[in-house]
Parts: structure tokens; C-alpha cells; sequence
């Protein structure tokens, strides 16, 4: 295969850095004396302090955590139940994959728009229960796509092997199905984390008067004024955001492997060694 | 290979009577589909035909277009104009910078390949929000972008463009290198030995073969950058307004018909937009 040509290098090298250009701002801007961060004028941990002493700013991360954890833990649930129900039958299949892709592909404003449209008529009040409903229902399309991809190259033998030993459905499910799935489910379960953290259409559209997010508190106190404490905290984010990703890639990766290595002919591993 | 074929169809048999049950762990999330995004997609349809008093501010489902009229008034028309103008100028610059960028990437050794992607997909997990302030601050008066290349961008249009295209261009890139990922690697050698330049090579061999990326990258981000709030509200200033704005304004509030009618437009062009790439897919997928 050719080698990369230097225009394109080039052009990718433009674009690494144009990405990574906010995150190391950030991280300078969080530590810098000047407030402004308009020139370098010496290290201080003051922002770091201020962010620490802001007391809305630690009740938001709160509400982000405990909406991230319980969006997590429903949507991967959700996800997985309609994921395996994938096998069943090519129509299931087709539903799941159709649905799924449907709300990845609208926006989260509309969804936020028309949620918070219907609430009022129904008696429904703005808060945190809404938000969870929201951030679930449009983050649970991710795992059925994440987990549906890794169900769909499972080993048919797999099921008979089981089956000949015994194993009714369910038990297969259980003990070959589900371990099979693991890091697949793992990789969705930090995604959905991840998008839950950053989401800010839909908590700010159904949010209650208690209950602000921290992407929610970050837009609106920007929206007056910059802080470098808003900095600080901006680096924080970099680093669970950075964690989080690499992790999930980490177990993407393990389980790209495993799969291979399971769907590899023994006698070649053999040969091989 | 026969007792093969026996086996499978047994496992069918086994799935379709014993494994039927199963079915029904698709009801979870096609109830939440139901409860959290049709129903409340159909009534904002049905709202964008109600009437809104203007004293009371009471809605009332009178089945009119008044809404629709509202929305085509010069006002709103400018605003629809505007994020339509915006979404094709990040869907253009994206695909100008996004696809040098992939092919570059697509070139690479397989260990080098996953290294890159790592790195370029790597800030999109960083939260949005604090990437666009971060831009605010680059951007702003006498900041780094203005003391080195001496522009002022930040509340003008093009900051709003530079803060879309870089929040999305990650997104296109990913199909784009998957998509030429499938290709097998022997085409451009063929292409070489039978004389073609790297130019060539280029048009006729590697973008026919990345069609399908590059069509999925254009898809995704158009529908981002149509529903798009953050970047207008932090770098516009307020100055930039789109449809996204609009509705993040709106959507909880008062105006439900003219909420509704925007809505149900964007997701009218949404529809189109799924429909055309399917079938340019559809094309690309028969002509391989």
C-alpha cells in the first residue's frame, strides 16, 4: 500500500492540532495568574480553590453523577434485553437496528422539544425523573447498536453446544450468551456514561428548579461571565472525559481480540504456536 | 457441510418455540421509545396546527397553519435560512478538511491507524460545552488566536463555523476511514501496476471506494449541526441565531405552535435528508 501522501499528512496534522488546541487552553488557562489567560503570567492553584469552594458547582457535578449512574445502569439494561431479543427473529432485528438508528439520528433537541412540550398536558412535572427518561431513551439506541453488533457475530455453535448439554434458553442466555457479550456491554455502558455527562439539550430542557447539571451550570454561568474557576473545572472534565474514553477503547479492544482469537480454527492457533 | 445445515435449522426451530419467550425483552425499550420520543413527537406535530391566544397565552388545537405562516415571516425565514446556510458550510468544510484527513489516516499501518483515531476521536469525548468556552477564551480579544493570526472572530459568524467544524469533523472522519477500511488493500497496488498516477489513483480508485463514508459522515454531521445550540449561543453571542437556539429558547416555553412547526419542519428535512441517503447507499452498495 501507498504511503501517505504529505498534503493529506499535512492537512491531518492541521486538524490534530486545531482539536487539541481547546483542551491544552484549558488546561494552561486553569493554572495561569492572569485571568484573562491573555499572556502567561506564572503559575497559582487559586482557580483550583475558588472551583473547590463554589458550592452550586459541586451540587451540579452531584446531579451529573447520580443522572449519569442511573441512565447508565436502566439504558444498558434496556439496551442489552433488546439486543438479545435481536435473536429471535430477523423482524426483532430489523425493529431494533431500525428504532435505534432512527433516534441516534435526531437530534437531542427535538427529542428535549417534544418531551418538554408533552409534559405540561400530561401532569407531568419538570425535574429529575424526566431527565433520566430522556437521557435513557435516547442513549439506550447506542447500546442496542454497540451490543446488536457484537450479538450478531456470536457463534450459532456456540447455542447448540449448550443446548446438547442441556442448557435451556434462558441458562444459555446466562452462562454463553451474556459473558460472550461483556465487554461489548462494558464499551456501551461508558459510552452512554460519557454522553449522559455531556449532555445539555435535553437536562436543560427538563430540568426542575433543583436539579441543574454540570454542562447545564457550565452553559449558563459562561452564557455571563467567564471564570478561570470555570477553567479549573474545565480541566478536570478533559481528564474524566480522556479516562473514560480510553477505557472504553481499552475494552473494545480486548474484545476485538477475544473474538478473534475465539473465532480463529484451533489447529492454526496451534500451528501458530 | 449437510449435518451442518441440519444443526442450523434446528437451532431455528429451538429459537422460534422454546427461545419465542425471549421476544418479549425487546418491550423495555420500545416502550420507552413510545412513551419518551413518539408520543411526544406526534403531539408536538399536532401543536405546530394549534393557535395560541396572544393575551393569554392559552393554546388552542384549532387545526391551523398559522404557526407555519409565522414561521415564513422574515423573521424566522432568516432564522431557517441561516442554520441552513450554516449546516452546509459545516458540511462542506467538513468534508474539504475531514476527507484528506481520513485518507491520511486510512494509509497508515494498522497499529499507526488505531493510534490516530485514538487520538482524533479522543476530544469528542471531552464535554462539548467546555471545549466550545475554551474556544471563547481562544478566540477572545487578545487572545491566542488574535495575537497569532491577528483575526477577531469571536461573536461572528465564522467563529460560530470553526466551533461546528471542529466539534464535528472527528465525527466524519470515523466513517470515512471504516468505510475505506473495507476496501482491500491489492486495488491501489493494481491501480499502480497498470500505470495510474497517485492522482489518478485518487479519483478513480480511493474516493469511488470511500462513497459510502463519506455519504454516513455528510449524514451525521448535518443532523448535528441542524440541531445545533451551544456553538451559536457561546461564539455567536446571541448575534448568530439558528432554528437550535430557537428551540433551546422555546422549547419548554410559551410559543408551543411555533416551537412545534420548527420542530416538525426539521424533522421533515431530517426524514429527507435519511431517505436520499439510503438510496445513495443503496446505489453505491448494487454498483460494487
Amino acid at each position: 500500500m501507498s504511503r501517505p501522501r504529505p498534503t493529506s499528512l499535512a492537512v491531518l496534522s492541521a486538524v490534530v492540532a486545531v482539536l487539541y488546541a481547546p483542551l491544552a487552553f484549558l488546561v494552561v488557562a486553569g493554572i495561569n495568574r492572569n485571568p484573562l489567560s491573555t499572556s502567561w503570567q506564572g503559575a497559582t492553584g487559586r482557580w483550583y480553590r475558588a472551583m473547590w469552594d463554589d458550592e452550586a458547582l459541586r451540587r451540579s457535578v452531584a446531579v451529573s453523577l447520580r443522572l449519569a449512574a442511573v441512565t447508565t445502569v436502566v439504558a444498558v439494561t434496556a439496551g442489552t434485553a433488546m439486543a438479545l431479543a435481536m435473536r429471535t427473529s430477523p423482524l426483532v432485528q430489523r425493529w431494533a437496528r431500525g428504532t435505534a438508528g432512527m433516534r441516534v439520528a435526531t437530534p437531542e433537541i427535538v427529542i428535549a422539544t417534544g418531551l418538554a412540550a408533552v409534559m405540561p398536558s400530561a401532569g407531568v412535572d419538570f425535574g429529575f425523573r424526566p431527565m433520566v427518561v430522556a437521557h435513557v431513551a435516547y442513549l439506550t439506541a447506542y447500546v442496542v447498536l454497540i451490543v446488536g453488533s457484537r450479538v450478531a457475530t456470536l457463534d450459532p455453535a456456540l447455542d447448540l453446544a449448550a443446548a446438547d448439554l442441556g442448557a435451556g434458553p434462558w441458562s444459555t442466555l446466562r452462562r454463553v450468551v451474556l459473558p460472550d457479550l461483556s465487554p461489548a456491554i462494558g464499551a456501551a455502558a461508558l459510552l452512554v456514561m460519557a454522553f449522559s455527562l455531556d449532555d445539555v439539550a435535553l437536562s436543560l430542557a427538563l430540568r426542575g428548579p433543583t436539579d441543574t447539571t454540570l454542562p447545564v451550570y457550565l452553559y449558563s454561568v459562561v452564557q455571563r461571565r467567564v471564570t478561570p474557576a470555570v477553567y479549573a473545572v474545565g480541566t478536570m472534565v478533559v481528564v474524566v472525559g480522556a479516562a473514560l474514553f480510553l477505557t472504553s477503547m481499552a475494552l473494545h479492544n480486548l474484545f476485538v481480540s477475544t473474538s478473534r482469537r475465539a473465532r480463529e480454527p484451533r489447529g492454526r492457533r496451534a500451528a501458530r504456536r | 457441510m449437510g449435518r451442518r445445515v441440519g444443526r442450523l435449522r434446528r437451532r431455528l426451530t429451538r429459537l422460534g418455540t422454546e427461545g419465542a419467550s425471549q421476544r418479549f425483552l425487546a418491550l423495555p425499550d420500545t416502550a420507552l421509545l413510545l412513551v419518551a420520543v413518539v408520543i411526544p413527537l406526534l403531539f408536538v406535530v399536532a401543536r405546530s396546527l394549534a393557535q395560541v391566544d396572544p393575551v393569554t397565552l392559552e393554546v388552542n388545537q384549532a387545526w391551523t397553519w398559522e404557526a407555519y405562516r409565522r414561521m415564513l415571516s422574515p423573521v424566522y425565514r432568516e432564522v431557517l435560512a441561516r442554520s441552513a446556510a450554516f449546516a452546509a458550510a459545516t458540511v462542506v468544510l467538513c468534508v474539504a478538511i475531514g476527507t484528506p484527513a481520513a485518507l491520511a489516516i486510512s494509509r497508515l499501518s494498522e497499529r499507526w491507524r488505531t493510534v490516530m483515531l485514538v487520538i482524533v476521536l479522543l476530544p469528542s469525548f471531552v464535554n462539548f460545552t467546555v471545549r466550545i468556552f475554551a474556544w471563547q477564551g481562544l478566540l477572545a480579544n487578545g487572545g491566542p488566536v488574535q495575537t497569532v493570526f491577528g483575526v477577531r472572530w469571536l461573536y461572528q459568524p465564522p467563529a460560530v463555523a470553526l466551533g461546528m467544524v471542529t466539534a464535528y469533523v472527528p465525527l466524519y472522519v470515523l466513517p470515512v476511514v471504516a468505510g475505506l477500511h473495507r476496501a482491500p488493500p491489492d486495488v491501489f497496488d493494481a491501480a499502480a501496476d497498470l500505470g495510474a498516477g497517485p492522482w489518478r489513483t485518487l479519483w478513480r480508485v480511493t474516493l469511488p471506494l470511500a462513497r459510502v463514508g463519506i455519504a454516513t459522515g455528510t449524514g451525521v454531521v448535518g443532523v448535528l449541526s441542524l440541531g445545533e445550540f451551544v456553538v451559536p449561543t457561546l461564539l455567536g453571542g446571541g448575534r448568530v441565531m439558528l432554528v437550535g437556539s430557537l428551540l433551546a429558547e422555546r422549547g419548554a416555553g410559551r410559543d408551543q405552535p411555533l416551537a412545534g412547526a420548527l420542530t416538525t419542519v426539521l424533522l421533515l428535512t431530517l426524514a429527507l435528508g435519511a431517505a436520499l441517503l439510503t438510496m445513495a447507499r443503496r446505489r453505491v452498495m448494487r454498483h460494487e
